[in-house]
């Protein structure tokens, strides 16, 4: 585990799941937010497809495109910047971590919703901050989204 | 040079720049007749139609909305054309009464559904947004389909599109069913303007049809030259503005406007140094 990890309260991944699918974000108070600033390309060698390097348009347009084509991705390694929200499906009725978009207008938003490796923690809503991780499908009908596994999250 | 070639490897992107394209040509063609009919404003009324459509399509929640988009624009282009011609409101206060009128409805219908990013969507539908870039492979046979065809009514009605642009009296007087040709420019314009929506949005369509033609005419006073080159200026600016907004993270739609604008400057000005502008 890097150095430079703060972490003010461990908890696991599924602890963090099941109480951010019951609870509020806005519940989430400040002070338990685990930030991981250690740079994604410590935990990954390699990132198939960087985001964080695509003007506004692509970057919007590329994660639309993961929606809707999943051959092209699945499996790759994912870096991308954006902010974060905590999404509520209401058709699951689920919530998850997201990191959301922006097209160039500003006005449409989309975003990829993720799974946190390890025992970090989440941004605060609204937190600029980047993730890392592999684009996968679940087929189940808790997660109808495209999700990036075993993320690792930077914020500045 | 190194991030177009990698942005060029995505589908969407090709997606885009095929539709963009076919879009602006069939768009530019179509301008000259109705610059010339002094119809510049039918694009505006008939995508504010559109997004009317577009507005109703999201309330019900249709798969599909240009089932119904399609033939409400259609229907909107005849009324547009057929009561200007026969009541005493005319032709430019019926496009502006259907036009503000669809506008405010749309949005007002929109109000109805219970969509999560209402703005987001009525940005979409009016700014074109991003849209152009998220096309499924459906959405491109459609518009390739639909833009082969418009160019092939285009070819083989050309001479009798002329006529009725030229001079209807005389093409009636001639015995040519003037009405019948209007009719067609009228759903051709409509094709075009639903098709053009996800490039630019139904603010911004009337630039696809009013600067090709109008820039074309600073430069040269023949009807065939002015059609070609309108096509090729066209062509020619709407993938450019795709490329720059890919790369500059600039509004596709504004983008490709944007360009058309300065593109009419600069034929503008060469027209003026020759003497051929007005």
């Amino acid at each position: 585990m890097p150095n430079n990890r703060v972490v003010n309260k461990t908890k696991t991944v599924t602890d963090v799941m099941e109480e951010q699918t019951t609870v509020a974000p806005e519940a989430t108070p400040a002070e338990e937010v685990i930030v991981d600033t250690a740079p994604a390309e410590m935990r990954y060698d390699t990132v198939d497809i960087d985001l964080t390097q695509s003007s506004e348009t692509m970057l919007y347009s590329e994660v639309i495109d993961m929606g809707t084509s999943p051959d092209n991705y699945v499996g790759k390694i994912i870096k991308v910047h954006g902010q974060y929200m905590f999404f509520h499906d209401e058709m699951s009725e689920n919530s998850y971590p997201t990191v959301v978009v922006l097209d160039a207008t500003k006005c449409c938003a989309t975003g990829l919703v993720f799974e946190l490796e390890g025992d970090a923690g989440y941004p605060q809503e609204d937190q600029e901050f980047t993730v890392t991780g592999a684009l996968d499908y679940p087929s189940s009908e808790d997660c109808p989204f495209p999700i990036l596994k075993n993320a690792v999250i930077t914020t500045e | 040079m190194d991030k177009l070639a990698e942005y060029l490897q995505y589908p969407f992107v090709r997606y885009a720049l095929i539709v963009g394209v076919l879009i602006a040509l069939c768009s530019s063609l179509l301008g000259v007749p109705l610059v010339l009919k002094r119809f510049s404003f039918i694009g505006d009324g008939l995508s504010h139609v559109a997004f009317g459509a577009m507005c109703i399509a999201t309330v019900l929640k249709l798969s599909n909305n240009m089932l119904l988009i399609m033939p409400v624009t259609i229907i909107g282009a005849v009324l547009i054309l057929r009561t200007g011609t026969n009541t005493k409101i005319k032709g430019d206060a019926i496009i502006a009464m259907i036009s503000v009128a669809a506008l405010a409805f749309g949005y007002l219908i929109m109000n109805f559904s219970n969509t999560p990013n209402l703005a987001g969507d009525v940005c979409t539908t009016l700014f074109g947004s991003t849209s152009i870039l998220t096309l499924s492979r459906a959405d491109v046979w459609l518009c390739i389909i639909m833009s082969v065809l418009v160019l092939v009514i285009f070819v083989l009605f050309y001479h009798r599109i002329f006529a009725v642009t030229f001079d209807e009296n005389f093409a009636r007087a001639t015995g040519m069913d003037t009405e019948k040709y209007n009719l067609l420019i009228a759903i051709i314009t409509a094709v075009i303007i639903v098709l053009a929506m996800n490039l630019v949005g139904s603010l911004l369509i009337s630039a696809l049809i009013i600067f090709p033609a109008i820039s074309a005419m600073r430069l040269f006073h023949n009807y065939f030259k002015v059609t070609v080159f309108s096509a090729i200026f066209a062509v020619i600016c709407a993938f450019s503005g795709i490329i720059i907004s890919i790369l500059a993270g600039t509004p596709v739609g504004s983008t490709i406007v944007g360009v058309n604008v300065l593109a009419f400057a600069v034929c503008w000005s060469i027209g003026k140094l020759r003497g051929t502008a007005a």
